[in-house]
């Protein structure tokens, strides 16, 4: 009882870590297909240089949720749940949460 | 040359439109992890073992990192979406200044009014240095007008670039990489 809710709230954050990153690596693409003309050289710079930017810095963002996540989803953090409860492990709580 | 001058306000509003909306997804996600979190905060202070693994997170620089895309996607998204309105208003003045321009028998070189080349008679010289100065105010106004706007953007854009720069490596120092 208790792992599985501790092991249902790991499910919960890792979605959501799993939604910033996928969030943040999708934007991360999109704004590099933007082709926007100010109609001034220096302004145009200026907005490609943010533009690429903000794309490096979502990459980032996406590369460190997915440590995160990795280390939410590492053998050491299962054994742990698993040990309490043989039949309480994320991979249950994925199946029942669908 | 409106084009030349005035660049394409639709592709800037595009941009900012797209900007905004993304920032607006991220702080939705962001919102959802910080559900995620106290929910798990709840679970892990109810039922509480030292046999129990802590549930990881995101490190704090990595939260500053998300909350200063927001804010900094949103604000230039904003930028843009201003500068692309502004854009179109000296693009549509910028027009008018050209058609009053030629009537006057004068041109335009970039927002200057000029005088063109070439023989005139006196009657044709004598309109032209009448009109000059009132058009070449005009020009002047919408010059500055186009400046202000240019500087504006690149303001915000700069001080944006900078601050993620900084965020983003951060991050990736914290990440080893």
């Amino acid at each position: 009882m208790r792992t599985e809710s501790r092991s249902g709230s790991r499910h919960l954050l890792a979605a959501a870590l799993a939604d910033v990153r996928r969030c943040a690596a999708g934007t991360s693409d999109a704004l590099l297909h933007h082709v926007p003309d100010t109609g001034d050289h220096v302004t145009g710079r200026i907005v490609d240089d943010f533009v690429d930017q903000a794309s490096d810095a979502l990459r980032a963002l996406a590369e460190s949720v997915a440590d995160a996540l990795a280390s939410l989803e590492s053998p050491e953090s299962l054994e742990s749940l698993e040990s309490l409860d043989p039949g309480a492990g994320p991979g249950r709580g994925r199946r029942d949460g669908r | 040359m409106i084009a030349t001058l005035m660049g394409d306000p639709s592709s800037c509003s595009q941009l900012g439109g797209d900007l905004r909306t993304r920032a607006a997804t991220l702080l939705t996600a962001r919102e959802a992890l910080a559900d995620a979190r106290s929910a798990g905060s709840r679970a892990g202070s109810r039922l509480a073992s030292p046999d129990l693994p802590d549930l990881p997170d995101l490190p704090e620089r990595d939260q500053r990192l998300l909350d200063t895309l927001v804010d900094r996607l949103d604000a230039a998204g904003a930028a843009l979406q201003r500068y692309a309105q502004e854009l179109a208003e000296q693009a549509e003045e910028l027009r008018r200044l050209e058609a009053e321009v030629s009537r006057a028998g004068l041109t335009l070189d970039g927002l200057q009014v000029v005088e063109p080349w070439g023989l005139a008679t006196v009657d044709a010289a004598s309109h032209r240095r009448a009109e000059l100065p009132g058009l070449a105010a005009r020009a002047e106004r919408l010059a500055s007008r186009v400046g202000r706007s240019r500087g504006a953007l690149q303001r915000t854009l700069t001080e944006a670039t900078g601050v993620l720069a900084r965020a983003a490596a951060d991050t990736r120092a914290s990440l080893g990489r």
